[in-house]
């Protein structure tokens, strides 16, 4: 699948016609990462966002631990072709909320989060096609996590 | 295909073009010697058109009053200019908006008071408003395993749902009048519109709610964490003992 073809499929850039689809091509190059690759840290800047062409991407979170610290990343979700992360350099304050990691070898196509924000305030239709895509996403993550955490505190709740 | 004030307007002009046409006809008939028979048939389709025409002034209509009637809401005031702008400022979904963005969006909805226990949304069901909390707060919860759970209280400057401006419209979450409120109601449809029509506005009221969504979810994250430290605490006391 060409380069093209995956944004296109990708979720985020949805219902974007393909010269808007070219220029983001502009500002965006194909990466490989090794299994094991750190691709973004919670808490710090980003400066891209990642489209996965090949191979599957862990997003992780740490747990604290009782009394300090923390028990290692935990996977938070796993993410594969056409699937997009480090979304959050597009809201501010533009900072991680998972860190993420490459699960097995990967072909990423990594977008510069400036030069894509600069667009979409200059294309104002890609702006608003953009935003649109990613708060239905948000939305549905945001209640899957919600409903995971209420069914963590019922069992809290029982034992 | 979606229905656009332009549609309106076309639809508004071909069914008065068409009752133009059937009277210019008839005058043309009764000139040329052929009064009865077409003065009959052509009748006929003059009211048939203005039926029509009626029904559809109707429909328009009756999305107006759908928040006086259908809704059972009572209207105190129009949004716009008749808000202070120091009101509109802070809310949460118009921070980004210029003065002249927010007037616009402000003026599509209308000032509503409900009273305590009103419910406002229905999980699962189409959202027609977006509302701002002017005053009083609304209770937003969901239901699960464990019965209706309470996810958000939703005070002045904030607004609710956000989900009637995501995709179908369909909400997420129940929303009921925790007290006597007073809100500004937006038509969802209204503000979809405006957003198509000029994307600025559309991008920076998408982008305000991504952040608010982006807050929530990294706050969910964090008392997930949490409650996993919480079920942590008993392993550790078993295994320090």
């Amino acid at each position: 699948m060409t380069e093209l073809e995956s944004l296109g499929k990708c979720r985020l850039f949805a219902g974007l016609g393909e010269d808007l689809l070219q220029l983001i091509g502009t500002f965006s190059s194909t990466v490989e990462a090794q299994k094991g690759t750190i691709l973004a840290i919670q808490g710090r800047p980003a400066a891209a966002v990642y489209v996965i062409q090949q191979g599957n991407v862990g997003l992780e979170s740490p747990v604290p631990k009782p009394g300090g610290g923390n028990i290692g990343p935990t996977r938070m979700a796993s993410l594969s072709q056409g699937e997009f992360f480090e979304w959050s350099t597009l809201v501010e304050p533009y900072i991680p909320i998972h860190s993420a990691v490459a699960l097995d070898g990967c072909r990423l196509i990594r977008i510069e989060a400036e030069a894509l924000r600069e667009a979409m305030h200059r294309h104002r239709e890609m702006g608003y096609q953009v935003m649109s895509n990613l708060t239905k996403m948000l939305a549905q993550w945001l209640v899957q996590t919600q409903q995971t955490l209420i069914f963590e505190r019922g069992w809290a709740m029982v034992s | 295909m979606k229905a656009t004030k332009t549609h309106g307007r076309l639809v508004e002009a071909g069914l008065l073009g068409g009752v133009a046409a059937i009277i210019a006809a008839e005058l043309a008939a009764i000139q040329a010697g052929l009064g009865p028979f077409f003065g009959v048939v052509g009748l006929g389709y003059l009211l048939v058109l203005l039926f029509v025409y009626w029904m559809y002034r109707r429909a328009k209509v009756a999305l107006n009053v759908h928040v006086e009637r259908d809704l059972g809401f009572e209207v105190v005031g129009h949004g716009g200019p008749a808000l202070p702008r120091r009101v509109l400022r802070d809310v949460d979904i118009f921070r980004s908006l210029t003065d002249e963005q927010m007037d616009r969006v402000a003026s599509l909805g209308k000032q509503i008071h409900v009273s305590e226990g009103k419910v406002l949304g229905e999980q699962n069901e189409p959202g027609y408003f977006m509302f701002v909390v002017l005053e009083g707060k609304a209770q937003l919860s969901t239901r699960s395993g464990l019965g209706e759970v309470t996810v958000r209280i939703a005070g002045p400057t904030e607004s609710f749902p956000l989900a009637s401006l995501l995709g179908p419209g369909i909400l997420i979450t129940s929303a009921r009048a925790m007290a006597d409120m007073k809100l500004l109601a937006i038509p969802r449809n209204s503000l979809r519109e405006l957003c198509l029509q000029d994307p600025q506005i559309g991008m920076r009221i998408y982008a305000a709610i991504a952040e608010v969504l982006a807050s929530r979810y990294r706050r969910t994250l964090q008392h997930l964490a949490a409650s996993a430290e919480m079920a942590f605490r008993p392993a550790d006391f078993w295994a320090n003992l």
